[in-house]
C-alpha cells in the first residue's frame, strides 16, 4: 500500500466557503452563538481598555507635576494637646539647609473660617500659600496674579475656580478687585485660578479654597499653622534619605509634631498596583462570558454534528477522512468566534470610547486590549469547537448514512 | 485483459455476542471481474446491505479475505478505507445521499476536492459527465430542486468522476418511479456496456436482477446460487 496523506488536499478556501454555507443555512442559529462571543469578547475588550484609561487618567496628574516631589503632613503627636508648638516660618526657611535634595519648599496652612461674599456665604476652605506652591501644583492663572513673595500680611486672596463660578452666580461685577468677608475682615481679590485638576498629592481642593498670604493666614487665627509642606526634589534624589533628614530635623524644632510623609513615587506605585488588580479583575469578568459565549458556541457544534450526521457519512463515504472532518467543522466554530470577536472588538471599544466620553477622560485606542480579546475569541472557538469535531470525526460511516 | 476487482474469500460477519450473536454473512465468496455488471440480489434479512457495506469499506468483516482491485483491505486503518474510497468506489446510493445545502456541481466535485483536484479541472470534468448525462442546466441548482431521477444523476456523476475501478450501487432505483428507474437502469448498463464500467448492483428487485448478465441471489447470509 502507498503511503497515505493525512488529510486530503482539499484548499482551505473550500473549506471556508462550505463553512459559509453552513452556517448561512442556520441563520438564527449562528447569529446566537454569534452574538455569544460577541459579548464576551466585547466586555474583555471593553474592561481592559476602561482598566487602561482609568490607569492613564490617575497618572496623568503626575506626568504634569513630575514624581519628583514629597509632600508632609505635620500634625499633632497627641490628640488634644492644646498648646504644642507651631512650626514657624524661620524654621520653614531652614529646610533648604537640610538636605541638597531639597530645591524648592512650599508650605501651607489650611483652616476653615466663616466667608461670605455680597453677603452670601461661601463654600469653602482659606489656604496660606506662598509663591512655591504654585510653581511646583503648576497653578494656572485664569485672571490676574497669585500671592507673591511681597504680599506678606497684605490682604489680598485669589479664589479656586469653583468658588468663582458660585461668586459669578452671586453677583454680575467682575469677581476681581472686589472684596471677600473672612471672620469680620475684608480680602481684595487679585487673582483667579483656572481650574486646578485635583491629585491625590496634595491635601486641599484648590477649587474650593481661597488663597491668602501664608504669614497673613497664619494671623487670622490662633489655629492657624503650617501643616504641610510640599517639598520638590532634585532629580534621582533618595527620597527614603530625605525623608530621614526631615525627621531628624522636625524631631529638633517641633517634637512633639508627627509627620506623614507621601512621595509622588510611592503613590504612583501604589496606583500602578491597584489598577493592575483593577485590570486584572475586570478582565477576569470579561473572560467568563467569553467562556460563557464559548460554550454556546460548543452547544451550537455539538446541535450541528447531530444534524448533520447524514452529511458526514456521505462526505466519508466518498473519501473524506477523519481529519478533514474535524477540519470541516473546527473551522465553522472558529468563523463563528471570528466573527463574534471582530464585532466584539468593535463594541467593545466603542464601549470604552463611551466610558471615556462619560467620564471625561481623554479617549486613547490601545492596541493589546482588542488584540488579547480577539485572540481569544478565536482560541476558545479552536477551545470549544474541538470536541464537536473530534466527535463528528470519530462517526462511523454507515452509522452516519442510516441516520435520518 | 481482464483482471479481478473484487475477491471476497469466506466473509463473516458477526452482530453482537453471546445470545444475542448474530451471523449476517457466513462464509462467502466472491469473485467479480472488470467490466462486469453484476446484480446482488435478496430479500431483506438476506445480508445484501451487509454485503454492500463490506464490498464498500464502510463496514469490516469478521473475519475472511478481501482484496479490492490487488489491495488487501480488510486490515486497513479507517483513513487508509476513506483514501481508498474516494480512489476506488464510485456510490450510487437509494436515496440519493446529495449535500442539500450545495449544488449539484459542488456534490459531484467533492470527491475530487478530496482527492485534491483544482477546482478548475473538477469543474470541467463535471460540466462533461454533466453533458453526457444530460443534466448541464442543473449544475447550479440544489438538489431539493430536481425531480428524483434527475438527482439520481447527480449522484450517479458523482460517482463516475473520479473514475473509480468499481460501481457500487444500493438499491439505485428503490426511491424512483418505474419510468425512471427504467431509464437509471439504462443508464448504469450502458456506463458497463460504452464504458466498461464495473458495476455492482445491490438490489430486492428481480426486475433489476433479470436485467444484469450476472446476478447472485443471497439468502440468509450464503450466497445461493449463480
Amino acid at each position: 500500500m502507498n503511503k497515505i496523506p493525512l488529510s486530503s488536499g482539499m484548499p482551505v478556501t473550500l473549506y471556508f466557503k462550505d463553512a459559509f454555507t453552513n452556517l448561512f443555512s442556520t441563520k438564527l442559529r449562528t447569529f446566537l452563538a454569534v452574538l455569544g462571543i460577541l459579548v464576551g469578547c466585547a466586555s474583555v475588550v471593553a474592561m481592559l481598555s476602561g482598566g487602561e484609561l482609568m490607569t492613564r487618567q490617575a497618572l496623568l496628574q503626575f506626568k504634569e507635576l513630575g514624581t519628583n516631589l514629597l509632600s508632609i503632613q505635620i500634625n499633632d503627636q497627641s490628640s488634644g494637646g492644646s498648646s504644642s508648638q507651631k512650626v514657624t516660618m524661620p524654621e520653614v526657611e531652614n529646610l533648604y539647609d537640610v538636605s541638597n535634595n531639597i530645591t524648592l519648599v512650599a508650605p501651607y496652612s489650611s483652616l476653615y473660617l466663616d466667608m461670605s461674599y455680597e453677603g452670601t456665604p461661601l463654600n469653602g476652605s482659606i489656604i496660606g500659600a506662598t509663591d512655591a506652591l504654585s510653581s511646583i501644583m503648576k497653578v494656572k492663572m485664569l485672571k490676574g496674579r497669585f500671592i507673591s513673595y511681597l504680599d506678606k500680611l497684605e490682604p489680598y486672596c485669589i479664589v479656586g475656580n469653583d468658588l468663582y463660578n458660585q461668586m459669578k452666580q452671586t453677583s454680575y461685577k467682575d469677581p476681581i478687585g472686589q472684596q471677600i468677608n473672612i471672620n469680620g475682615s475684608f480680602y481684595t481679590i487679585i487673582g483667579v485660578l483656572q481650574h486646578w485638576p485635583q491629585n491625590a498629592f496634595v491635601f486641599a481642593d484648590l477649587n474650593q479654597a481661597v488663597i491668602v498670604p501664608l504669614p497673613l493666614s497664619l494671623a487670622m487665627s490662633k489655629y492657624a499653622e503650617i501643616n504641610s509642606i510640599i517639598f520638590r526634589l532634585a532629580p534621582n534624589s533618595k527620597i527614603k534619605q530625605t525623608e530621614n533628614q526631615l525627621t531628624t530635623y522636625f524631631q529638633g524644632v517641633a517634637p512633639t509634631k508627627s509627620l506623614y510623609f507621601q512621595s509622588a513615587e510611592q503613590i504612583v506605585s501604589q496606583m500602578k498596583k491597584q489598577q493592575q488588580i483593577l485590570t486584572l479583575f475586570l478582565g477576569f469578568i470579561g473572560a467568563i462570558s467569553l467562556l460563557v459565549g464559548g460554550i454556546g458556541v460548543m452547544n451550537i457544534m455539538l446541535v450541528s454534528v447531530t444534524e448533520r450526521k447524514r452529511e458526514i457519512g456521505i462526505r466519508k463515504a466518498i473519501g473524506a477522512k477523519a481529519r478533514d472532518i474535524r477540519i470541516m467543522f473546527l473551522i465553522e466554530s472558529v468563523m463563528l468566534s471570528v466573527f463574534g470577536g471582530i464585532a466584539g472588538v468593535i463594541v467593545g471599544i466603542l464601549i470604552s470610547f463611551i466610558i471615556a466620553e462619560v467620564k471625561g477622560w481623554g479617549f486613547t485606542l490601545f492596541i493589546w486590549p482588542p488584540v488579547i480579546g480577539f485572540v481569544i475569541s478565536a482560541a476558545a472557538g479552536i477551545f470549544f469547537g474541538y470536541y464537536p469535531a473530534y466527535k463528528a470525526s470519530k462517526l462511523d460511516p454507515i452509522q452516519t448514512l442510516r441516520s435520518e | 485483459m481482464s483482471s479481478k476487482v473484487i475477491q471476497l474469500e469466506n466473509i463473516v460477519k458477526r452482530y453482537g455476542k453471546g445470545s444475542t450473536e448474530f451471523l449476517a454473512l457466513k462464509g462467502v465468496n466472491l469473485t467479480v471481474e472488470q467490466g462486469e455488471l453484476l446484480a446482488i440480489m435478496g430479500s431483506s434479512g438476506s445480508g445484501k446491505s451487509t454485503m454492500m457495506n463490506i464490498i464498500g469499506l464502510l463496514d469490516r468483516p469478521t473475519s475472511g479475505k478481501y482484496i479490492l482491485s490487488g489491495s488487501d483491505v480488510v486490515h486497513m486503518s479507517e483513513d487508509e478505507l476513506s483514501f481508498i474510497r474516494n480512489q476506488k468506489i464510485g456510490f450510487v446510493f437509494q436515496s440519493f445521499f446529495l449535500l442539500p445545502k450545495f449544488s449539484a456541481l459542488h456534490n459531484v466535485t467533492l470527491p475530487l476536492m478530496y482527492r485534491g483536484v483544482s477546482k478548475a479541472e473538477a469543474t470541467e470534468k463535471a460540466m462533461e459527465i454533466f453533458k453526457r448525462m444530460s443534466i448541464e442546466r442543473l449544475a447550479h441548482s440544489l438538489p431539493s430542486q430536481m425531480s428524483g431521477g434527475q438527482q439520481q444523476r447527480v449522484a450517479i456523476s458523482r460517482a463516475l468522476i473520479g473514475n473509480p475501478d468499481l460501481i457500487l450501487a444500493d438499491e439505485p432505483t428503490g426511491a424512483l418511479d418505474e419510468k425512471t428507474s427504467a431509464s437509471v437502469l439504462e443508464l448504469l448498463k450502458e456506463l458497463h456496456q460504452e464504458d466498461k464500467k464495473t458495476i455492482v448492483i445491490v438490489t430486492h428487485d428481480p426486475e433489476v436482477g433479470k436485467q444484469c448478465p450476472r446476478m447472485v441471489k443471497l439468502h440468509d447470509g450464503e450466497i445461493e446460487n449463480e
